[in-house]
């Protein structure tokens, strides 16, 4: 649901039973039962490939967290599907998350002024998810001065621009664009021998956003904006073939706030438009044969909210969605031939907050969902409950229990994060995916130190297994449809967060331990086998030391440890011939053992440091990031391939020692 | 060939690098079983074997064991398999069409193995509409050239179309390549090129041009069920075609298709403008199968596909082949085939011409 973001702001204000002292300066990220929040500034400090962090990279270093390929914006929350996962900005849908290949986030970090990451006791306005909801709220113009900013990194370049048009209204803009295609000729011979022999390559990276604000009286407000992303790659092998590859974001919402009296109202319209698609085009004849993927989603909804005693606040609201899906729709000579699907949901929700400060809060939340798909009704409704208790003036118990509904679903290729998946609705062959899940912990505030510690247990049906993912990259993928299992899943697990801050030293540490299965009744005889980002322990660090902070000026220096235990993989156990008719030769075809997965990977072990400076003079900001990824120059093993001719198991890793920067100037 | 994968993966492996690792597995061999039961042949063959250990020679023949089938359907033991040599066994049984089997195998110190599967309903040939050739020289055009097939009596199962070489010989090679103009087929199988003209100088086959080849088989389930939406291929993609000098396959009453195939081994100029395509030595196959077999087949050409791309992360997903074999591994399927040749002339004539049995049979 699109919420504006100062009714955001009012919800974060409801969560807030914890000491002031439990934010940690500014560095560190915030605990709360069900959710951890964190400013921009603690997002952009994580060391990435890109130079500068963003929300799923801060993501990937909480606890409860699998990662998929490294470098990548792939993350499995509480053993759900990387598609369990909604990114909003604003409240609206983000389907395509990833830019540069999985790089970075889709959305800009100017734009973005902080995020929530909930994995449990969600909110009644919020469904459509499994797993968990990055929530990003974007700034909110200026009404008084003007203010520009830009920025470098290794593959990217931005600019934007806070501009008051006057005493109520305000209106931010930011883009990015990369310049990878000039990088790429200029680094051609350094890469790996598997790109460099393309002929050509061309890639248009692009991305903008808007967002006019107009404060019409103290209490009520109307925000009207926009959003696009493109990520277009094309390469020429030299044989008179070109091939193609690209996905597109574009959002636009007009929400509006009003305050009367005790009553607080929200709506909001918002349309979404998301594709990807592939083309393979021949030179000689002007051929081409185009794959796509569609979503076109227009939603309204409406909120309101009503304090009804000092303890007591209750909400409720409608939402109508209306989407038409085109997923695998394939074309030659610019015919399409589509495979579209036009499902809507109606939805209407109440949520009830009891709160006393610093004693206790209890969150319960009811939605029911008629949603319609292929002619088929499906009515699904979620709870949520969220309870804590002061135990004591340091120590809280926290508790969420959710049942989840997720209507779309996403058909995964491979872990990478990049925005190439299919998304499909929900029909009689693929219901709707539900989870049931519960977390007990306790978290405490002594001082300079900060930790919480909790159980979960997660179940899962209905969820959607594609068999043949690498087919996201072939025609295979036109006949998607023949290639989905349905089954369920199981995770449990413990998560373990520390933090201590002082005034030049922060540092976090976060553990996981956990199990994920998997059941397929077409895999394992229907038994349950690992999820193949079924990563036992995962382990996450990181510090900064403030070598100097004076007036206008800020020297740290950070480093970020990662040691995990890797994914599984399915290796081949023995192989047999194959019996197809009027073969010249029978086939050896392999076979994975008694389970999928039945091999688990070396353990990711990466070490990361960063430099951060930080100065002013006048009016003019600077802030640079210096950073080197994985600097230990691990080889880490991302998979595993046999090869026939040396009779071997060869290990393929991904990103050796990758030094990085970015630059950021304001005025 | 490149084969028809995008190029995406090729970023991935920009900074990538590979080295050997050692894997043991450690699992004990298993048995092999791979037996397509066949109509209207007269003995049914079964190959028995063990599996074979990565890196490993080619797993041994079982020549010890008890091996029967059982008509389910008449509840009637069917026969017993034996041992033949060179790791055959054999059945000297005709079976019955819409009847389902179950086969038995016993192997000494090692758990019951067992299938089941059941035999395709035997459809009918009921009509070739042949037409000749007939290139116009003078006035720079021609008409199509093409065989039509009408195949009655279809069962649900899902026809298997492929065009084979010089029929008769002890070994039949399918063609490597077949593209087809609908889309009302199985995209499972594409390869890596895109139909860009037909050989055989000026003519060309338009409507084919763009569209990806597939490997060997085009795999065709009844129209309407594959795409929801048959409205769009509509009137750009009319079943009534628009082709030249081509062979054109009628499955379906009502329902045209047509396939044109190319192969560096097979004579394509044998059907040239003019040339009646009998002249050339290939066979048209339409094989119905069972549902065992139908899903074998497509995920074995799945994998082989895999296997053919370039890019590591197709290697990355790895799933087993369908096997119904309890306690072991392997098919076991049933399969009709029909074969037919290219005439030119009515489906009348091809039955005046002497010997042309001996060109259209079941097998």
């Amino acid at each position: 649901m699109a919420l504006p973001q100062s009714l955001q702001a009012q919800t974060a204000e409801w969560r807030d039973t914890l000491r002031p002292a439990m934010k940690v300066d500014n560095r560190g990220v915030r605990v709360e039962t069900g959710a951890i929040r964190a400013d921009i500034n603690t997002v952009r400090r994580v060391v990435s490939p890109l130079g500068e962090g963003d929300a799923i990279k801060l993501i990937q270093t909480l606890p409860g967290v699998s990662t998929g390929a490294e470098g990548s914006s792939a993350i499995f929350v509480r053993g759900g599907n990387m598609g369990n996962n909604l990114m909003t900005l604003d409240g609206v849908p983000v389907y395509g998350i990833s830019h540069l290949l999985g790089l970075t986030s889709a959305i800009p970090s100017d734009v973005v002024r902080d995020m929530d990451f909930q994995v449990g006791g969600f909110e009644g306005d919020r469904s459509n998810l499994l797993a968990s909801h990055i929530r990003l709220r974007s700034v909110t113009p200026a009404v008084s001065q003007a203010k520009v900013h830009a920025f470098a990194s290794n593959f990217l370049l931005g600019a934007g621009a806070d501009i008051p048009l006057g005493d109520k209204t305000g209106l931010v803009m930011a883009g990015r664009l990369s310049p990878l295609q000039l990088e790429y000729k200029a680094l051609k011979g350094l890469l790996s021998k598997n790109i460099n022999t393309l002929k050509d390559f061309g890639a248009g990276i692009y991305d903008f956003y808007g967002k006019f604000y107009w404060n019409i009286a103290p209490e009520r407000q109307l925000t009207a904006w926009a959003f696009g992303s493109w990520d277009h790659y094309r390469f020429d092998t030299g044989d008179g073939t070109s091939q193609g590859l690209g996905w597109t974001n574009l959002i636009g919402a007009v929400q509006y706030h009003a305050r009367t009296g005790a009553w607080t109202q929200d709506a909001s319209l918002s349309f979404n438009y998301y594709e990807n698609g592939q083309e393979l085009s021949s030179g000689k004849d002007k051929s081409s044969l185009k794959m796509k993927s569609q979503l076109k989603e227009l939603t309204l909804e409406g909120k309101w909210m009503y304090p009804a005693s000092r303890h007591l606040t209750a909400s409720f609201g409608a939402q109508g969605k209306v989407a038409i899906f085109n997923p695998g729709a394939s074309s030659i000579d610019n015919v399409y031939v589509n495979q579209r699907n036009v499902p809507w949901t109606g939805t209407i929700w109440g949520q009830m907050d009891w709160k006393e400060e610093g004693r206790y809060k209890i969150m319960g939340s009811l939605r029911g969902n008629l949603f319609h798909s292929d002619g088929q009704f499906f009515f699904r409704p979620e709870v949520s409950l969220l309870a804590e208790a002061n135990l004591s003036e340091w120590l809280v118990a926290s508790f969420t229990a959710d049942r989840l509904v997720q209507f779309y679903h996403t058909l995964e290729g491979v872990p990478l994060g990049w925005s190439t998946d299919l998304l499909i609705p929900a029909d009689a062959s693929t219901p709707p995916e539900t989870a049931w899940q519960a977390f007990a912990g306790l978290r405490g505030n002594l001082g300079a130190h900060h930790f919480s510690a909790g159980g979960y247990y997660k179940q899962m049906r209905n969820l959607v297994y594609y068999t043949e993912a690498a087919a996201i990259f072939s025609a295979a993928r036109l006949g998607w449809k023949d290639n989905i299992d349905v089954g369920r899943g199981v995770s449990f697990g413990m998560e373990l967060l520390y933090e201590f801050t002082s005034e030049k030293f922060y540092a976090k540490a976060a553990y996981t331990l956990s199990k994920t299965t998997r059941v397929f009744p077409t895999q394992n005889d229907g038994f349950p086998f690992p999820a193949k980002f079924d990563r036992p322990h995962i382990l996450n660090m990181n510090a900064e030391w403030t070598l100097a902070r004076k007036e206008h000026v800020r020297h740290a220096v950070n480093a970020a440890f990662t040691l995990q235990s890797g994914h599984c993989e399915s290796v081949k156990s023995f192989s047999y011939p194959s019996l197809m008719p009027y073969d010249d030769e029978p086939e050896d075809l392999p076979y994975y053992g008694n389970k999928p997965n039945n091999y688990r990977m070396p353990t990711y072990i990466r070490l990361d440091i960063g430099y951060n400076f930080t100065w002013a003079k006048g009016r003019w900001e600077h802030n640079l990031l210096l950073g080197i990824y994985n600097v230990l120059n691990r080889h880490n093993p991302f998979m595993l391939t046999y090869d026939q001719e040396q009779k071997t198991w060869m290990e393929v890793s991904l990103f050796p020692i990758l030094p990085n920067f970015s630059y950021r100037l304001a005025f | 060939m490149r084969p028809f994968l995008f190029f995406a993966p090729f970023f991935l492996l920009a900074f990538s690098c590979m080295r050997p690792t050692a894997l043991d597995p450690k699992e004990e061999p298993e048995v092999v079983v791979n037996c397509v039961l066949q109509y209207p042949h007269e003995e049914q063959e079964l190959v028995l074997s063990w599996t074979t250990a990565p890196g490993g020679s080619a797993g041994a023949f079982i020549t010890e064991g008890d091996v029967s089938l059982y008509d389910l359907t008449s509840g009637e033991e069917a026969g017993s398999f034996h041992y033949a040599g060179d790791g055959r066994w054999l059945l000297p049984r005709q079976l019955v069409p819409g009847n389902r089997y179950r086969l038995n195998v016993r192997i000494p110190h090692h758990d019951a193995i067992e299938a089941e599967t059941t035999l395709p309903n035997a459809y009918t040939m009921e009509n070739i509409l042949i037409v000749r050739a007939l290139h116009i020289y003078d006035f720079g055009g021609y008409i199509a050239l093409g065989t039509h097939y009408d195949l009655q009596n279809l069962g649900p199962e899902t026809v298997w179309i492929a065009f084979l070489e010089a029929p008769g010989q002890d070994a039949l090679h399918t063609t490597k390549q077949i593209v087809v103009d609908t889309r009302a087929c199985d995209p499972f199988n594409t390869l890596g090129d895109l139909a860009e003209s037909v050989p055989g100088g000026r003519f060309k086959y338009a409507k084919v041009n763009g569209h990806p080849y597939h490997a060997k088989w085009i795999r065709m389930e009844k129209p309407g069920s594959f795409y929801r939406e048959d409205e769009d291929i509509g009137s750009k993609e009319s079943p009534v075609l628009n082709l030249n000098e081509k062979t054109e396959i009628q499955v379906y009453p009502g329902e045209n298709y047509g396939v044109y195939y190319q192969d560096e081994d097979f004579e394509v100029d044998s059907i040239g403008p003019g040339i009646a395509p009998q002249d050339g030595p290939g066979r048209v196959v339409f094989m119905t199968v069972s549902e065992e077999y139908d899903q074998y087949m497509k995920e074995v050409y799945v994998y082989r596909n895999r296997e053919r791309t370039e890019g590591l992360l197709f290697r990355y997903d790895r799933t087993n082949v369908y096997s119904n074999i309890v306690g072991g591994h392997g098919i076991f399927g049933a399969a009709i085939s029909y074969y037919m040749p290219w005439f030119s002339g009515t489906w009348d004539d091809l039955k005046n011409k002497p010997g042309w049995e001996d060109t259209a049979f079941w097998e």
